[in-house]
């Protein structure tokens, strides 16, 4: 397991003798606790280092990640960057190790490898720590203070039940350390009492005398101290390996936890050749990754962060470049106010020298050597936002969190479907959008929607369809559940024209994350998504998902997922008896006849299988239609739905067979009367039904003789459809007015239900035309009518009709 | 002092109770409390100042020094009081803004009692307020038959503040005309009061600063000018929003009312301090606490000091009239007037949260629904 790049060079010098102030670390090595993402910590260890100046750092941290230090040298990476090592096999699971320009880590690694020395992860290797886990995702834990912050995951929760003494006593130990010192949370305690003492070594020995006194506290959970005292003498077993190969313990230098650094000693034995064999393992691959600074905040869905990723960095350089951090109020409020002032916010600089003053007296309330971030907070609060912390927010929010994302260099990315990513959205130009922030993607037409047009000014074939490119891009990433772009067309732009799609785009670690967790589908984009919708089609087991499949398959630009998916559709077309869902897909197949143009999609294959589903329908209809009230509603909207998919292949279809299935429902006595109403509308909007046949049916529906309910449903469903021609119609109106005379009270109570419903969807203009109508009727004078019907019912009149009508429940009159 | 010292144990009550005065201020009140803080007292006390910062944060938010408990006086947010120390501690003046009855005046107070053991410096701001107030006015008597001396001079609060190294307060700055305000600008920026007549000035002596409050109901009325604003740091003080937080301030205040009044009556159960803080809070945010409901809002402010207000009338009351107990009815008069002030739409809206919310709880709050429906 030794390392590859090996070089032991720097000339062991015997003069600087650094005494070791650790007691008892005997002649292990120099173990320097820190804090990951901790500015100080990584200041004071580049002191360290150069006084020290040893031939091999050793870093906690997967060791099989070893040979991935190199890309860290690379002028290309930018932090803040993270490996990521996930397993080959899925369901992928992945551990994360984030690395930010101040981690004590990433320096350590940096000043090994400028300096050509040996640099080294130490901690188990991420095939055993995957092996080991049973969670679905893990976040690398290494750090004691950050396993307090993170959102316990479940497989933690599930642990609580075997909480130790301490933990029962105190809680969470850190919290408790803040409370007792007065700060309001861990961070404020930790930034009060590390991150501003410049003091030669005394970083290093009040962390360990921390780490220790955390240790004597005993209260991890048992499974995770097995875990956490595996990894140490682990980590022993690797310092030992590296004293055996002639490294002077002198001039190693071990960079851990804090927590670890006391039992990271010559005392404790290390781990034996059976142990490691014993270890489970895993097949992994590894990566190194951009990371973003929003993701390292403590907003971020995978918890190893801190709060302030901007300010933490700010504050490193501020101490690199002065060797104090006493000016870092003076940078942070002045550049707030600079903020304040862009936004068109006057602030003086007399305000900000009161901020910087008060900031210190605040600190100095506290007998702190400088203000923390939370006194600048407050601060500001009070000098710059006049009181208002509302004020100051956004701006605080841009400095203190942040919206750096790291680099990589090309290259380093393991996984082929990354590069693909990467290069897709290079030469999709979307490299704007690979941004921790959301932003719309702007269509080449400058406007706020892709046009999936044709570009006719266009000089080349890759700029004149690019945006129809990028949607196929976006909508294959969605197809892959890779959280980058959200479709937010709107289906009013939909109707609109069918070639305008609108997304919203937001690069996040996590987008890279689902990525690497589609990698094992594919090495592209395309045959990821392609293999993906094969799966979902395995697995498909109705007609309705298959067709939605399709659409996606279109959407996405695969043929052979297209073509493999109306096969899938085909046979269980055959097979599905559902009225309903045959009806949708039919439907959902006719809306795709409208990217014919646009995506350039051929329509020849679809049709074929909508006569199939069409056919297959209109056998099934008369079965279905006879059905109860509830089910009528379904089956009258999936008519309408083939009434549409008829009209939009008038031609490929056998219409004269929907017509006489609908006659013959509109017909069938035992057909539930909303299905017959609607059919009869449809009927009448296609022109396929005489006057006279129209008016026996409603007379017939709505014979006195007909239950109310029954009745009222069959108006329903007439009403359901072109109207207009229905107004006009006396007969209709007459039918009605027999009809609901003929009612008694009761019955009455049970049709008003029905018929309420029905006509609350009428606007007000077609309530006149019936008011005409039944003036007609009844010869009575249209305008009285109409009075009755505009005139709104007062209060009173409600409350005494729900009195009547209890049992109706609460109408909205 | 001292001799108060000796005659109570960490008992304020007492002290209230032993003296004639109505209403003892802040430095007399809780005297053994601050001499303990001085006694106790490590820190380093900026100059003028008789606590240091630690201490007066330690005297405002409660505590314990040695044997003697501190009782909080203001109860909320600990960081905004630090900032107002750390405020006065600097050359900066110090302005509390808020709500009606959010406690500014009340922490003024304190502040004075505490940094400079004298918390009667007082401006009270209103229309009416001229600059002979904030600077110097004369003994006229003396003015016409000696001409201008010394003697003849009388000093306004400021004076004497800049002249003793104190801390003045000046309460509802806002009310003031603006050109009286704008008295305060040299007086904050040269710390330095000139009297033409005499020809001298007086310098400002270390420990001189300027706590003002204003309301943020005057907005707008009598807007502080940038130049003068830009003179203080602004702590704005909140609303307590939490009910827990409201009750304890509330039961607090109200039993230190009802000893120093020497009120013949218990202090109100907890259970009814409560009961009229959520009606409070509910009226004021316009929903029910568990935010199922909305309801309309009186044009009132209903702020914690007309809680505790509701409350004092409610024992004063019981104890003159009634048991000497306080209950539902004694509290529902009080309730009644603090909700319905001027405007009649407000009776409609305690009426109906009457019916909607506080009927529907029924429980134990039936006997406050009907002691308050006998009275709309």
């Amino acid at each position: 397991m030794a390392a590859k790049n090996t070089k032991s060079a720097a000339p062991t010098d015997e003069s600087a003798n650094v005494s070791n102030a650790i007691p008892q670390t005997g002649p292990l090595a120099h173990i320097f606790g820190v804090r990951h993402l901790s500015p100080m910590g990584a200041w004071h260890l580049e002191k360290f280092l150069d006084k020290i100046d040893p031939t091999v750092v050793l870093v906690e941290g997967p060791a099989d990640a070893t040979d991935e230090i190199q890309y860290l040298i690379d002028e290309r990476t930018q932090p803040p960057v993270a490996l990521l090592a996930f397993t080959s096999k899925r369901p992928v699971r992945s551990i994360l190790y984030p690395l930010a320009g101040y981690s004590p880590e990433w320096i350590a690694l940096r000043w090994a490898l400028s300096k050509n020395r040996v640099a080294r992860f130490i901690d188990l290797p991420s095939e055993v720590f995957l092996g080991q886990s049973v969670a679905a995702e893990e976040t690398c834990e290494h750090d004691l203070a950050e396993a307090a912050e993170e959102p316990e995951d479940e497989s933690q929760e599930s642990d609580l039940a075997e909480e130790t003494d301490t933990a029962r006593y105190l809680g969470d130990p850190y919290a408790a350390i803040a409370e007792l010192a007065g700060e309001p949370d861990h961070d404020a305690w930790w930034e009060r009492h590390f991150e501003h003492s410049t003091e030669e070594d005394a970083y290093r020995l009040s962390i360990f005398e921390f780490g220790k006194q955390l240790r004597a506290l005993e209260y991890e959970q048992p499974q995770r101290r097995a875990q956490t005292i595996l990894r140490e003498s682990y980590m022993r077993r690797k310092i030992r390996q590296t004293i055996a190969e002639g490294h002077d313990p002198k001039k190693i230098v071990v960079v851990c936890g804090a927590y670890h650094a006391p039992v990271l000693m010559a005392e404790e034995p290390a781990m034996t050749d059976e142990e490691v064999a014993k270890l489970p393992r895993t097949a992994v691959t590894r990566t190194l990754m951009p990371y973003s600074y929003f993701r390292l905040s403590s907003q971020s869905g995978y918890g190893a962060g801190n709060k302030a990723p901007a300010y933490f960095q700010n504050l490193f350089d501020e101490a690199k470049k002065h060797g104090t951090t006493e000016g870092m109020g003076k940078w942070f409020l002045t550049e707030l106010a600079g903020k304040m002032r862009a936004a068109g916010m006057i602030r003086s600089t007399a305000d900000i020298i009161e901020a910087v003053r008060l900031a210190n007296g605040v600190a100095a309330m506290r007998d702190s050597h400088s203000p923390t971030l939370g006194d600048y907070e407050s601060a500001a609060a009070a000098c710059l936002g006049h009181g208002d912390s509302h004020v100051i927010g956004r701006f605080l929010r841009e400095m203190v969190v942040g919206d750096s994302i790291g680099k990589v260099p090309p290259g380093v990315l393991r996984t082929s479907i990354q590069d693909d990513f990467q290069t897709s959205i290079k030469d999709l130009r979307l490299e704007e959008y690979l941004k921790d922030k959301e932003q719309i993607v702007k269509g080449s037409t400058n406007k706020d929607w892709l046009d999936l047009r044709e570009n006719r000014q266009a000089q080349s074939a890759a700029t004149a369809f690019r945006d129809r490119n990028r949607s196929i891009f976006l909508h294959r990433l969605i197809a892959l559940g890779i959280a980058f772009a959200t479709n937010k067309t709107t289906a009013e732009d939909q109707k609109q024209d069918t070639y305008k799609e609108v997304w919203a785009a937001r690069w996040t670690p996590e987008s890279e994350i689902n990525l690497v967790d589609n990698a094992l589908l594919g090495d592209t984009i395309e045959i990821a998504a392609a293999r993906k919708i094969g799966d979902f089609l395995a697995q498909c087991a109705d007609i309705l998902s298959a067709a939605n499949l399709v659409k996606t398959a279109v959407l996405c630009d695969l043929h052979d997922a297209t073509e493999d998916a109306f096969s899938k559709m085909q046979a269980l077309s055959v097979n599905d008896g559902d009225f309903v869902a045959l009806g949708a897909a039919a439907l959902e197949l006719s809306h795709l006849a409208a990217y014919q143009d646009v995506r350039k999609f051929d329509t020849a294959p679809l049709e074929p299988l909508v006569s199939q589903l069409f056919l297959r329908a209109l056998l099934l209809a008369p079965e279905a239609s006879r059905c109860n009230e509830d089910a009528a509603r379904k089956v009258g909207a999936t008519l309408v739905s083939l009434h549409q998919v008829a009209n939009t292949f008038e031609d490929k279809l056998d219409v004269d067979r929907f017509v006489r299935t609908l006659d013959s429902i509109a017909d069938d006595a035992f057909a539930a009367p909303h299905v017959a109403g609607v059919a009869c509308a449809i009927l009448l909007e296609r022109g396929q039904i005489t006057d006279d046949v129209l008016d026996q049916r409603i007379s017939r529906r709505l014979s006195p003789s007909v239950s109310p309910t029954e009745g009222a449903g069959f108006f329903e469903g007439l009403a359901a459809r072109n109207r207009y021609a229905l107004l006009a119609r006396k007969s209709l109106w007459t039918a009605m007015n027999a009809f609901i005379e003929a009612l008694d009270d009761e019955a009455f109570r049970r049709a008003v239900v029905a018929l309420r419903r029905a006509f609350g969807t009428f606007e007000t203009s077609e309530a006149r035309r019936i008011a005409s109508a039944l003036a007609e009727v009844w010869g009575g004078g249209e305008n009285d009518l109409l009075l009755a019907v505009e005139t709104k019912i007062d209060d009173k009149e409600i409350e005494a009709m729900q009195a009547d009508y209890q049992d109706l429940g609460d109408l909205d009159f | 002092m001292a001799t108060k010292k000796d005659a109570h144990k960490n008992d304020t009550e007492n002290t209230a109770a032993n003296s004639d005065v109505l209403r003892e201020p802040a430095e007399l009140l809780f005297a053994h409390e601050l001499a303990a803080l001085v006694a106790a007292d490590k820190g380093e006390a900026p100059p003028g100042w008789k606590l240091s910062p630690k201490s007066v944060l330690t005297y405002i938010l409660g505590g314990k020094v040695g044997d003697t408990v501190i009782s909080p006086k203001y109860i909320g947010s600990a960081r905004l009081v630090e900032i107002a120390i750390a405020t006065l501690a600097t050359d900066r003046a110090l302005l509390l803004i808020g709500e009606p009855g959010t406690a500014k005046s009340w922490l003024s107070e304190h502040l004075a009692a505490a940094i400079s053991a004298d918390s009667q410096l007082l401006i009270q701001g209103t229309a009416g307020t001229t600059e002979e107030q904030i600077r110097y006015t004369w003994n006229y008597a003396l003015l016409l038959a000696e001409g201008p001396s010394q003697k003849a001079l009388v000093p306004s609060p400021i004076y004497r503040a800049l002249d003793g190294g104190k801390l003045v307060r000046f309460e509802e700055i806002t009310r003031c005309p603006s050109e009286v305000q704008d008295a305060l600008i040299t007086l904050l920026s040269e710390k330095v009061l000139t009297v033409p007549e005499l020809g001298h000035h007086v310098q400002a002596k270390r420990g001189f600063n300027v706590i003002a409050t204003a309301n943020t109901r005057d907005r707008g009325v009598n807007d502080m000018s940038a130049a003068l604003k830009r003179r203080f740091n602004i702590v704005i003080l909140p609303v307590p929003n939490d009910l827990a937080t409201e009750v304890a301030i509330v039961h607090r205040r109200v039993k230190e009312i009802g000893s120093s009044l020497r009120l013949p009556s218990a202090p109100p159960a907890e259970e009814a301090v409560r009961k009229v803080v959520q009606i409070f809070q509910e009226l004021r945010n316009g929903q029910t606490i568990d935010g199922k409901q909305k309801l309309k809002s009186p044009s009132g402010v209903l702020s914690t000091a007309e809680a505790i207000s509701v409350l004092g009338n409610g024992m004063a009351l019981a104890g003159h009239f009634g048991t000497g107990r306080v209950n539902d009815r004694d509290i529902a008069a009080g309730l009644l007037g603090a909700v319905i002030k001027e405007d009649s739409r407000d009776e409609a809206v305690f009426v109906e949260y009457l019916e909607n919310v506080m009927k529907k709880r029924g429980g134990d709050w039936e006997a406050l629904y009907k002691a308050c429906k006998e009275l709309v």
